[in-house]
């Protein structure tokens, strides 16, 4: 674990050709990269809450969805956490898991999640405000269902499918505020976020040549420890997925308090029973 | 940058199409028929005796800080696997099924595996084995090829093939293979890891 970070902070050094990056993609130990023989791959997705001048790594984490992808039936599922999931953090005591990521890094943040589900991503990912932004704007909006109305951040939504500038994504993955299930709800939509990125996606890949260039300009501004035959490999294995084969979940629970503090204790056995249907072949046959 | 719109300046995620210049293809072009995949009418004797197409390889996109020079070596390392499998699967006679491994040897083993489940499409073995000759009327290959920082990551090479089976009678079957390939580098070899492919009939 701790070469895969060092690999990744290390390249987070100023390097005047190149834009300051707006994502990481981590692969953890554990793996030996993507290679046609694996069926199933995890990721785990965070948003990451940095402001200008944060460490994007070493914020706290305010999207967290777990993903996962069968390459052979085509079928995924995101798992949403709820940000203020209260969990063990191993070195670091309990506490919400969103602040895993300010102790550990993306690291902390995957065993927090492995602690929690039982399921150890093969890949992190981490966007940063610019970086949702500027991969919405850039493949031309997503699609997604709002289910309730929301208000905030100087943004409206109302019911019913819309399609999401990146400022706009980027609210709506944020805001919580007036959503009857609060974090739970939340979680919802950035998963409905991640289904309708990866439909667009999708339907843009019937232009030539979009796939390598879209990967061109995420390498740019990505920090990474996957060589570039790896990470294409990866890119090409996401999008064997169907989207109409995505199913968003969220984990369970119910809110309480900690330390004074507003926080959700999960709901374990619903949490074991989730992971046990998608564990093995990341497709819901359940009701999640 | 070799493409002529689409790198000016621009690294944004691409919302369109880029429209890029195509360098020559490797090789001449033989003639070929129109494409098609509707039925049509013999209007003359069919000439069994024509040639095989030669193979056009070029590379439509190439981005990601490679030097122009590279371009040459590229194309001819990316095309090999992908010219081996044609010769093997299409152009060696009647019967590829006696010679898959062949046909595949330029493919990682899974995508190997899952191409000989669908030898109906990857390979003429749907025509059977009662051929008199198997003509290749068009193969040609368009290459988008991925890059990060100088370094050659993956490719999808679009592919376009035509391909007539000559019966001992003299009827010809013809067929086209229409769709992508996905290679990366093992190395310095380039290998085939997965494909979308389409095979579409016609009778003459």
């Amino acid at each position: 674990m701790s070469v895969a970070l060092l690999t990744v902070l290390g390249v987070v050094v100023p390097d005047a050709s190149r834009p300051p990056p707006e994502f990481a993609l981590v692969q953890l130990d554990g793996v030996e990269g993507l290679d046609a023989t694996d069926d199933v791959i995890w990721m785990l997705a965070l948003g990451s809450d940095a402001r200008p001048g944060e460490p994007v790594m070493r914020s706290r984490s305010d999207a967290i969805q777990l993903v996962g992808m069968n390459t052979v039936n085509h079928h995924a599922v995101t798992i949403g956490i709820p940000r203020d999931s209260y969990v063990d953090i191993r070195g670091f005591g309990r506490d919400k898991i969103n602040a895993a990521m300010v102790y550990g890094g993306p690291e902390a943040t995957a065993g927090a999640v492995t602690a929690l589900t039982d399921i150890k991503p093969d890949y992190v990912f981490v966007a940063s405000f610019p970086g949702l932004i500027r991969m919405v704007n850039g493949v031309g909006g997503v699609r997604a269902e709002v289910t309730y109305k929301m208000d905030g951040l100087n943004q409206a939504f109302y019911p019913g499918p819309h399609q999401f500038s990146g400022v706009e994504a980027l609210a709506f993955a944020r805001i919580r505020y007036g959503l009857p299930g609060g974090d739970f709800d939340r979680s919802m939509d950035q998963g409905e976020l991640l289904a309708g990125g990866l439909a667009t996606l999708a339907g843009r890949m019937r232009q030539p040549g979009y796939f390598e260039r879209a990967l061109g300009v995420f390498a740019r501004y990505t920090d990474t420890n996957l060589s570039p035959v790896e990470l294409y490999r990866l890119g090409r294995t996401v999008m064997t997925i169907d989207p109409a084969q995505v199913r968003v979940c969220v984990l369970t629970g119910r809110t309480g308090y900690a330390g004074g503090a507003s926080v959700v204790f999960a709901d374990l056995a619903a949490t074991r029973s989730l992971v046990a249907d998608v564990r093995n072949d990341a497709t819901v046959d359940q009701t999640c | 940058m070799l493409t002529a719109s689409a790198c000016t300046g621009n690294d944004d995620f691409p919302a369109g199409p880029e429209r890029g210049t195509t360098e020559p293809a490797a090789t001449s072009p033989a003639p070929s028929p129109a494409p098609s995949t509707t039925p049509v009418s013999t209007v003359g004797p069919i000439e069994l005796s024509r040639a095989d197409a030669e193979l056009e390889v070029s590379i439509e996109q190439l981005r990601g800080g490679v030097d122009r020079t590279e371009r040459a070596r590229l194309r001819a390392a990316i095309s090999e696997p992908i010219a081996r499998w044609i010769n093997a699967a299409f152009r060696s006679g009647g019967d590829p099924n006696s010679d898959l491994d062949a046909a595949f040897a330029g493919w990682t083993p899974r995508a190997a595996a899952l191409a000989r489940e669908h030898r109906d499409v990857t390979t003429n073995a749907a025509l059977g084995a009662n051929l008199s000759r198997v003509i290749i009327d068009m193969r040609r290959v368009r290459l988008f090829v991925f890059a990060t920082d100088g370094v050659v990551g993956g490719a999808t090479a679009g592919v376009t093939l035509r391909v007539a089976g000559v019966h001992p009678a003299g009827s010809e079957t013809r067929f086209s293979v229409e769709g992508e390939l996905y290679l990366t580098r093992d190395g310095s070899q380039w290998q085939i890891f997965g494909y979308s492919l389409q095979r579409q009939q016609e009778q003459r």
